[in-house]
């Protein structure tokens, strides 16, 4: 054993990895930062290698053509040997290591760990987190599919909203004029070679910033910081109960690491990869593009402004945000840490995290988008069907030709771009429905040209049947009730008498 | 600028000078200086074929746009809608199915044509014609267009982008090669 | 230290972690874990499952059993005897124009490929097809012939008034919307066919259980048709006029556009509609 033990002495003696060792992994932290919060940033960092490791060997069989990157990818999930399950170990990995980054990021805040004297760990912090939703946008173009497809020109669009730049923008982003030719190559670039270079470049200035300025001491209410005392106090703290953070701090961390590794490899072996859905042809109309979860809040928000807000919200608040985010150690570098003394940054975290869910849910959901075949392949429900007259069922024939089913739903089928229509019977009367159908109005377009007259009369007999059993329909007030003249509409008639074939 | 620099020099690095064996310190800065002026001035040369190269889509002022026959007038029947596809003209060798762009051309009688491109003015989604309603519905964020293109309802803030077109040789041409944006409506 | 830790655990236990290790390998490598991607669905361009198809395009109108919808049942035997099977296709692929049926095949501007269409038509066939024995079954088509309007009078009030006269519980066929939205076919299949899922009789048991004739139901269309209103027998003229592979939808819509909302024809609608709606009262 005694050569080994030369050599060993003789390799330190060259690459100086005592040294090295003890001014990194032995480096001493607080006891107290060895807690089951603090394991966040290491979870990501592991996300990231294995990010690139699976990337890596993706890279071995992806094609970076238009033409060729969706049948490469068919390849890897039917024909490549553990294909699929590496695509769905990339995938489940980005999932994770965006959901880990924004819990570390929020624990980050919540303790104070941006303040004094780590300011710039933090501001490193945002650039990586940009850059890892720049790897979530550019890896979603990596899965060439019809989803990829309108997503690019989707990005574009926005992007042709810059103001007097715009088109130039828009061609710089899709390598000319049109996604073609380049574009993919382009988003190849910049996923695989690009961003991971700027992630590796910004996680070491992040890494040796935690070495340099110290891990963020468990905070303790009532132990604000000031720029004059901090550092002597945090001397102290290591004095007192410093330990190595190899290996006394770093066991909570080995665990969750496992942990996550198991929660990707379960997520992708049960789940498995996310598509590639229908192949990149832009011809193929019959589509429903959705973004990857991490974009669905921006895709909802997208849907819920207002016409005249968009452009403020598409370049002015993020502009804002990140100002905000990046000046956020310089406003409150000092002060409390804990978060129990800090009431508004709880409450932010809350607020912001209830705003991305919503929005990300509604996102998911999309009530704002027209079933498309609705119209045609959502029957009506039988008891509206039973017992009508024959206007009233050619009136609900007229409802789902005229597409209406593809924004109001009956029955809880159809689309929920519009109200629900099971009781509008109830809500309006007979001219209000048929000034609605005719001028439109409320974010409905107007049918006027579209119906004829006879049409409309249907339509409405059939809509007047939309309410409750024994729920008369509403009429205007300014009718008399009485004397009752005769029954001119036969469905007046017929809700005056006991129903048949109900 | 040289003085400034030695000045500079001596200022901050007195260890350099208690050494004493510098010869002559006005011949170390100006190799130092022109070292710097030399690298400098190879990097622009790097760096100007590169940023060319790079960001060519700004400099360029080409107009992608050009005529691109849609078929024969006869396959689009009067007063009707129907979705028509061109080969774009801005394509590569490896671009297989993606240079195939659709658009709706809508015959009103004659030589009258509207041709809208399939992209929604919202955010460029593909927005689907509906012949019984004679509307267009976008499935992204539920963007509405009458049949003459314009804007019926939803988050669109303007009437779909319509083409240029002509009718030559029996022919349906288009002026196409671009996607439209608002900053670059077709 | 873990070689230590790695010394300390026993033989049995070294043996039993690499058994658990290789027994996980070699369950992901033999059996198909859930993730894993099955081979592509057919893509809705080319589905020829009829239940797909008809499902995804025609449950809508339909009803999603082919009855109960607001449209013809196509899940009624007797009217697949009553249609060819020619004009069974012919519909599907060209709609009928004027009416709410629009054309389905893609040279037409509808979804389907010809393929998918000859897919609905034989699925219709093979799912609701009963072979059944009707004796003297009209003409599917409405003959050149003309109808004897009066004679037909008569016959509604003898057959149809019990349910289908002003006032009647099923409803009145004589308003003047429905008759201008309906085309003397449509009027000629329904007699024929009946509506058996809401009721209705068809031509064998409508006149107190003597079949209906050729002659009969002709009469009776000529009587609904007399009632007609002027503007509706305008625009079905306009339509046929136009109407060969047109969808009728388009046609009208693009004349009404011409007129646009206020046009005149429009006005004497509202006209119409506000002094049925004056005429209104609340139900008792």
């Amino acid at each position: 054993m005694n050569w080994l033990r030369k050599s060993a002495i003789w390799l330190d003696d060259r690459l100086h990895l005592t040294a090295l060792y003890a001014s990194t992994a032995g480096h001493e932290v607080p006891a107290s930062a060895g807690s089951w919060f603090y394991v966040f940033g290491s979870a990501t960092l592991l996300c990231f290698v294995i990010q690139v490791i699976t990337g890596a060997c993706l890279a071995f069989v992806y094609i970076p053509s238009t033409n060729e990157a969706y049948t490469s990818l068919e390849y890897l999930n039917h024909a490549q040997f553990w294909g699929w399950y590496l695509r769905a170990v990339h995938n489940w990995g980005s999932n994770f290591m965006v959901a880990i980054m924004t819990a570390h990021m929020i624990q980050v805040f919540l303790f104070g760990a941006y303040k004094y004297p780590r300011e710039l760990t933090w501001v490193s912090g945002i650039f990586l987190l940009l850059c890892t939703l720049a790897m979530a946008f550019t890896g979603q173009v990596m899965r060439f599919d019809q989803d990829a497809y309108w997503g690019l020109t989707i990005g574009a669009s926005i992007t042709g909203r810059v103001p007097l730049i715009g088109s130039q923008l828009v061609h710089l982003l899709l390598a000319g004029p049109i996604i073609a030719g380049e574009t993919l190559s382009r988003f190849f670039t910049l996923h695989v070679f690009i961003i991971p270079g700027l992630i590796i470049a910004i996680v070491s200035m992040h890494l040796r910033l935690v070495l340099t300025k110290g891990i963020n001491e468990y905070p303790k209410p009532g132990h604000p910081v000031h720029k004059a005392t901090y550092d002597a106090e945090y001397a102290e703290i290591l004095k007192k109960e410093g330990v190595p953070f190899v290996p006394h701090a770093i066991g909570k961390d080995l665990i969750f690491a496992g942990i996550v590794i198991v929660g990707i490899l379960g997520c992708a072996l049960i789940f498995g990869p996310k598509g590639p859905g229908g192949p990149p042809n832009p011809t193929l109309v019959d589509t429903n593009p959705r973004p990857d979860f991490y974009f669905l809040a921006i895709f909802a928000a997208l849907a819920l402004l207002p016409d005249w807000m968009e452009v403020m919200v598409l370049f002015i608040a993020p502009a804002v945000l990140l100002i905000f985010l990046l000046a956020l150690p310089f406003i409150s570098g000092t002060g409390e840490k804990s978060a129990r003394r800090r009431p508004v940054a709880v409450l932010l975290v809350v607020f912001a995290m209830l705003v991305i869910g919503v929005l990300a849910y509604m996102g998911q959901t999309s009530p704002w988008s027209p079933q498309m075949s609705g119209w045609s392949g959502d029957a009506i429900p039988v008891e509206y069907v039973k017992g009508r007259t024959p206007l009233e069922l050619h009136g609900a024939l007229v409802f789902q030709n005229k597409q209406c089913r593809n924004c109001h739903s009956l029955g809880g089928q159809g689309g929920e771009r519009g109200p629900a229509l099971d009781s509008v019977a109830t809500r309006l009367t007979k001219d209000e429905m048929v000034r609605q159908v005719i001028q439109g109005g409320g974010n409905m377009p107007a049918y006027g040209k579209k119906l004829s007259p006879a049409e409309v009369d249907a339509l409405v007999a059939f809509m007047q049947t939309l309410r409750p059993k024994y729920v008369p329909p509403v009429r205007n007030s300014d009718k008399p009730e009485n004397p009752k003249p005769l029954p001119r509409d036969v469905a007046e008639l017929r809700s005056a008498l006991p129903r048949m074939n109900r | 600028m040289s003085g400034a620099h030695e000045q500079h020099g001596r200022s901050d690095h007195p260890a350099t000078e208690q050494k004493g064996n510098t010869p002559d310190p006005t011949r170390r800065d100006w190799l130092f200086t022109a070292g710097v002026a030399v690298n400098v001035a190879a990097g622009l040369l790097l760096a100007i074929p590169l940023v060319g190269f790079v960001f060519a889509s700004f400099v360029e002022r080409k107009d992608p746009r050009t005529w691109i026959s849609l078929g024969p007038l006869d396959s689009y029947p009067e007063k009707a809608t129907r979705i028509a596809m061109y080969r774009n003209p801005y394509t590569r060798p490896w671009d297989g199915e993606t240079a195939d762009i659709p658009c709706w051309v809508r015959r009103l009688q004659g030589n009258q044509f509207q041709v809208f491109a399939i992209n929604c003015t919202h955010l460029g989604c593909p927005v689907r014609w509906f012949q019984e309603s004679g509307l267009f519905l976008c499935p992204c964020h539920g963007g509405a267009y009458y049949e003459d293109g314009a804007r019926a309802a939803g988050p669109p803030p303007r009437g779909l982008y319509q083409y240029n077109y002509k009718v030559e040789n029996g022919q349906l041409w288009v002026k196409g090669g671009e996607m439209p944006t608002l900053s670059n409506p077709v | 230290m873990m070689p230590e830790h790695w010394r300390s655990i026993s033989p049995a236990d070294k043996k039993l972690w690499l058994l658990m290790g290789c027994a996980f390998l070699v369950f992901a490598a033999s059996c198909d874990p859930p993730g894993k991607p099955k081979e592509e669905p057919v893509s809705s361009e080319d589905a020829t499952d009829f239940q797909t198809l008809y499902g995804y395009n025609c449950a809508g109108c339909h009803g999603s059993d082919g009855k109960n919808g607001p449209g013809r049942p196509l899940n009624n035997p007797v009217y697949l005897a009553l249609i060819p099977k020619d004009v069974l296709q012919q519909t599907i692929e060209n709609g009928r124009p004027g009416t709410a049926m629009p054309p389905w095949a893609h040279d037409q501007g509808g979804p389907l490929t010809p393929k998918q269409v000859v897919a609905l038509v034989d699925g219709i066939e093979q799912n609701w097809v009963k072979p059944m024995e009707l004796p003297a079954l009209p003409p599917y088509a409405v003959t050149s012939q003309s109808g004897n309007a009066d004679q037909g009078k008569k016959l509604f009030l003898k057959d149809c008034f019990m349910c289908h006269g002003p006032g009647a519980p099923i409803g009145s066929v004589s308003s003047p919307s429905y008759l201008a939205l309906v085309s003397d076919q449509m009027l000629r299949t329904s007699i024929i066919v009946g509506r058996a899922d809401l009721g209705m009789p068809d031509y064998r048991n409508l006149n107190m259980g003597k079949a209906l004739s050729d002659q009969d139901v002709t009469d009776l269309v000529a009587y609904l048709a007399s009632m007609r209103p002027a503007y509706a027998i305008q625009e079905n003229a306009h339509v046929q006029e136009n109407g060969s592979g047109q969808g009728g939808a388009t046609t009208r819509g693009n004349e009404g556009s011409g007129h646009g909302p206020g046009s005149p024809r429009h006005e004497e609608n509202e006209g119409n509609k506000s002094t049925g709606a004056s005429s209104q009262g609340g139900p008792k």
